[in-house]
This record gives C-alpha cells, structure tokens and sequence, in this order.
C-alpha cells in the first residue's frame, strides 16, 4: 500500500493539535490489552472465539 | 545443521508454530494492529503487533534455535517491505524492562538489523484505577518501505503526545 506523503503530512498536520492523550492513551491500552488476550490464547486460557469477539484479528503475513 | 526450527501456519489457531528439541511448543501470532489508523483516521494497513509466548509453562533450557526461528519468521515476514511491526512489553515496571532488554539484545544480534530498522519509545500511561505504568514500545520497519517516514511519524506521535500535555 502506498500512502501519499502529502496527504499523510496534511492530515497529520490537521490531526496534532486534535489528537487528545485519551484517543492515545486509548489505543496503546488496546494495544497492550491485545497482547495479553493472545497471549493467554496461546496458553489455552481463552479461546478464538472470545479474541475474535473482542476484535481481534490475525493475520498469515508469510 | 540445522539453523533453525521448522515452523507452520496452523490454520485452526490461525498462528505460526515450532516445537523445539526439547518438545516445548511456540506460537507466534501476527495480530492486524490498528493503532495507526486509529491515531490518524487514515486505514493504514500492513502494521502487525507481534506476540511471541510458549504454550505451556514450562522452563525452556538454553536453546539459540528459538531466537533463530524467530528471527527467520520476522525476515521472512519482511521479505515485503511494505510490513511493520509493533511489540510492546508492560506490566510491573521491572518485568517489562527485562523484556524489552532481552527484545533489544534479540534485536542487535539479528543478521536482518541492517535493513530492518527498530525504534523505540517509553510510553507513559496514567491511570487513576490501576496506577501508572510504562509501555516500553518498538517498532520494526524495512528501510526501503516507502511510507518509512510517515510511519515513524506515527509512531514517534504516541509518546510526543503523550509528554507534551503532562
């Protein structure tokens, strides 16, 4: 995927001084959330279904 | 001899995986990570978040084959040069620091560090119900990948935000 830069840079442009710390705050939340659930998946404690139904998705990048 | 483990996408766990010589299992999942789309409003697709774990508890004794297979999925995984990788580590402050540490010293012993480039960013969270805590983050980026500075840009945004309003 090609992104254009101008664009990338007007938008962000436009975006800094909206960008709030809880939007942030937010996402790396999520972030770091994601990882736990997989990893309790990997050890068997929750199932697909319960990521997939928190949002989670994989992906077979290789 | 062998440089590394055999690994397989498992369809029905949707991860890759590899059993070592001393029959401990690992999984590796590559998670669609929308942090970037999220902070922009832009769908940027071809960020992973990538979680590692063994699926049992089990101590694994020395074994370099581990990181070697690492190593070999993430080149492989960049082998298109449009892909990015988050990984984060947190939880109590001392826990994450070791992870990270052993992320890092992982990082400068790669073969592949010359044209997969890592950043890394100590994100400070607040949180009035289970207290504060850092988020040591890193960020893999192929340095041919065209939207190289604009995805650094990104990245570099959570924490930048994140300092400039305490």
């Amino acid at each position: 995927m090609i992104i254009s830069r101008n664009f990338v840079n007007l938008v962000l442009a436009m975006k800094t001084n909206q960008l709030n710390k809880e939007l942030i705050v937010e996402s790396i939340t999520k972030l770091v959330k994601d990882k736990e659930l997989v990893r309790s998946y990997i050890k068997g404690r929750i199932s697909l279904q319960e990521l997939k139904d928190k949002g989670i998705k994989f992906a077979r990048p290789l | 001899m062998q440089d590394h483990y055999n690994y397989v996408f498992d369809d029905i766990n949707s991860t890759y995986q590899f059993t070592t010589k001393n029959n401990i299992s690992y999984r590796v999942a590559f998670v669609k990570d929308e942090t970037f789309s999220m902070i922009s409003s832009l769908e940027i697709d071809d960020v992973f978040q990538l979680v590692v774990d063994k699926t049992s508890d089990l101590k694994e004794p020395l074994d370099l084959l581990v990181s070697k297979t690492i190593e070999h999925i993430i080149a492989t995984f960049f082998r298109n040069i449009f892909n990015s990788l988050i990984y984060v580590c947190s939880g109590e402050s001392d826990i994450a620091l070791k992870r990270h540490k052993v992320f890092n010293r992982w990082y400068s012993r790669s073969v592949n560090n010359i044209n997969i480039v890592k950043f890394d960013s100590v994100i400070q969270i607040e949180n009035l119900v289970i207290g504060n805590y850092e988020v040591y983050a890193s960020y893999l980026i192929h340095r041919e990948n065209n939207n190289y500075n604009e995805l650094l840009k990104l990245f570099f945004q959570l924490e930048d935000v994140l300092n400039s309003t305490k």
